[in-house]
């Protein structure tokens, strides 16, 4: 019944050069490698791909095993990826189930479709693990400023994203709590039909509700009470700023176009 | 033994970074009948230790047997177990969601499976217990009630369910000090007239002096001290050292003491106090008046 295996934007504090680094550089730096990722057609392009974000891990220090854990959530995705390919590609047949024919070609594609899903899944979360979430958003907000000349609300999704962000921990937490209450009161979550096993959950979602919505009027009075009324005029503790280890991205940005064109 | 608990150890997010030993074999045993007071500072293991009574965490190592069952051997059911030992979590008011009070407070007995009509009586009994007025607000929504009232349908849920032992996590939290002698009164009523066994989960050293009869002690995860309230309140350095104080009526007493005034017993509530005070200054008026002073 543990609910803390939320790998997916998990944040590992630490000091190494890619947690120094500016946010909005990784984000970019995240942009122009999944662009490229998706550019790629060869294998060649692949392993190159793959060297450059082996090379990545190494010098974020978070270790493989956060990495492998935020990629466990995808693993019925990349199975579906890989069969889908398999069967509905024409070329050579391997064997056939029913009306399918599985083929040395579609095999090929979708072993290429599943690397590229790692990887993708590599990328964000060596931004995610190595950045944390305030500051992630921080940074999106900084990118996404230009866009409010035209009316898009930049501040107001990054508050959005905080909130929500730092609420996902506490909401786990209450969930387990009040689990453990009906549990306490005899209530059983782990057997009974689809149907059965949704009505018990009744007994969770409802109080978790109400306290979700009794900590946002809370939040809402906290802000207000501190004179918070948006964006506008808001100054940080915190500023953002480029420095030298921004630098390293550049190299790695030019890689990945580099493999994207040749490869 | 009611609930005996050996060598119990237990992490929690064991294997990450996150990890927090908060058992460090933990040993302890309740009997049938009692009413013990578990108390130790934030932290020191408390709220997980209950949790473990019921079979809601599996200790790392050590046993946890309840009614002379290892509750985590392979013939024993926890469905059972949470039948005999009911637990009220701190804040239970956070747990309502039926539409109706008695609806709610009827959620263990129909998990036990009873019939509607032993679920009725239940409900009614429980509610009586917590001093509820069951005509007036059974079909009323719990989300309307006072925050003393909500707390009482919580424990009238737990209560319903008939366990044999009642375990309470900090169940005056946050109520005013009105609000609070009533629960605790309740409480009381739960052990001396309901005949349940009572575990009461404090920090409050007040609390636990003027309702347990023995105390067990908890620091970092272990049990350190155990015993009856006066003998563990005459430990004050002890009890101190954990960040846990002792309550005012035995600080007054151990102030009286080193200034030689010797009350006749370590008073445990402030009435008991006051009558020995006033019990030694009327026997002092009458010894000066034969002094002739």
């Amino acid at each position: 019944m543990k609910m803390s295996s939320l790998a997916i934007g998990q944040y590992i504090p630490g000091t190494s050069a890619l947690h120094r680094m500016d946010p909005r550089t990784k984000i970019l730096t995240m942009t122009a490698v999944v662009t490229c990722l998706f550019l790629i057609k060869s294998a060649w392009g692949y392993a190159a791909m793959a060297a450059l974000l082996v090379a990545g891990i190494m010098v974020s220090r978070v270790g493989l095993r956060f990495i492998i854990r935020s990629m466990r959530s995808l693993l019925v995705i990349m199975a579906f990826t890989f069969v889908l390919h398999m069967f509905m590609t024409e070329g050579t047949g391997i064997f056939r189930v029913g009306p399918l024919i599985a083929t040395y070609e579609g095999a090929r594609q979708g072993a290429l479709m599943v690397i590229r899903l790692i990887l993708l899944v590599v990328v964000t979360s060596l931004v995610t693990l190595t950045t944390s979430p305030l500051t992630l958003t921080d940074g999106l907000e900084k990118l996404l400023k230009p866009l409010s000349a035209i009316g898009f609300p930049s501040h107001e999704l990054a508050m959005m994203m905080t909130i929500a962000l730092r609420f996902i921990p506490t909401l786990v937490e209450e969930t387990d709590k009040i689990m453990k209450a009906q549990m306490a009161r005899g209530a059983d979550f782990s057997s009974g039909n689809l149907v059965k096993r949704a009505k018990a959950m009744l007994p969770v979602l409802i109080p978790l509700f109400v306290s979700a919505f009794r900590r946002a009027d809370d939040l809402a009075l906290a802000m207000e009470a501190r004179c918070y009324r948006g964006g506008k005029g808001r100054t940080r503790l915190r500023k953002l700023s480029f420095g030298s280890v921004d630098l390293l991205s550049l190299p790695v940005i030019a890689f990945s176009i580099l493999v994207a064109v040749l490869a | 033994m009611m609930i005996e608990i050996r060598g119990v150890s237990f992490t929690y997010n064991a294997g990450s970074p996150l990890a927090r030993k908060v058992l460090d074999g933990a040993d302890l045993s309740i009997g049938k009948g009692e009413f013990v007071g578990i108390i130790g500072r934030t932290g020191s293991g408390k709220s997980t230790l209950v949790q473990h009574m019921n079979g809601l965490l599996k200790p790392d190592s050590g046993t946890v047997m309840v009614d002379g069952v290892d509750i985590w051997s392979k013939g024993a059911k926890l469905q059972d177990v949470r039948k005999k030992v009911g637990l009220v979590f701190q804040y239970p008011e956070h747990q309502l969601f039926d539409e109706t009070v008695a609806g709610d407070v009827a959620f263990g007995p129909r998990n036990m499976g009873l019939d509607e009509h032993e679920v009725h009586e239940r409900v009614k009994d429980a509610m009586d217990i917590v001093n509820l007025d069951f005509e007036a607000i059974k079909d009323r929504s719990p989300f309307e009630l006072s925050g003393g009232q909500k707390r009482r349908v919580a424990m009238a849920g737990v209560l319903a369910m008939k366990p044999e032992v009642v375990i309470l996590d900090e169940p005056a939290a946050g109520m005013d000090p009105a609000g609070r002698d009533e629960i605790l009164g309740e409480i009381d009523r739960m052990h001396d007239k309901g005949g349940f066994t009572v575990v009461l989960v404090s920090h409050s050293m007040e609390d636990v002096a003027k309702h347990a009869q023995r105390l067990i002690v908890m620091d970092a995860g272990k049990v350190v001290l155990e015993g009856s309230p006066r003998q563990v309140f005459s430990e004050e350095q002890r009890l101190l050292g954990m960040g846990l104080g002792v309550p005012q009526t035995v600080r007054m007493y151990n102030m009286l003491r080193n200034r030689g005034v010797l009350l006749p017993e370590m008073p445990l509530t402030v009435g008991q106090l006051a009558g020995m005070i006033m019990e030694i200054a009327r026997a002092g008026t009458k010894d000066e008046g034969v002094a002739g002073r």
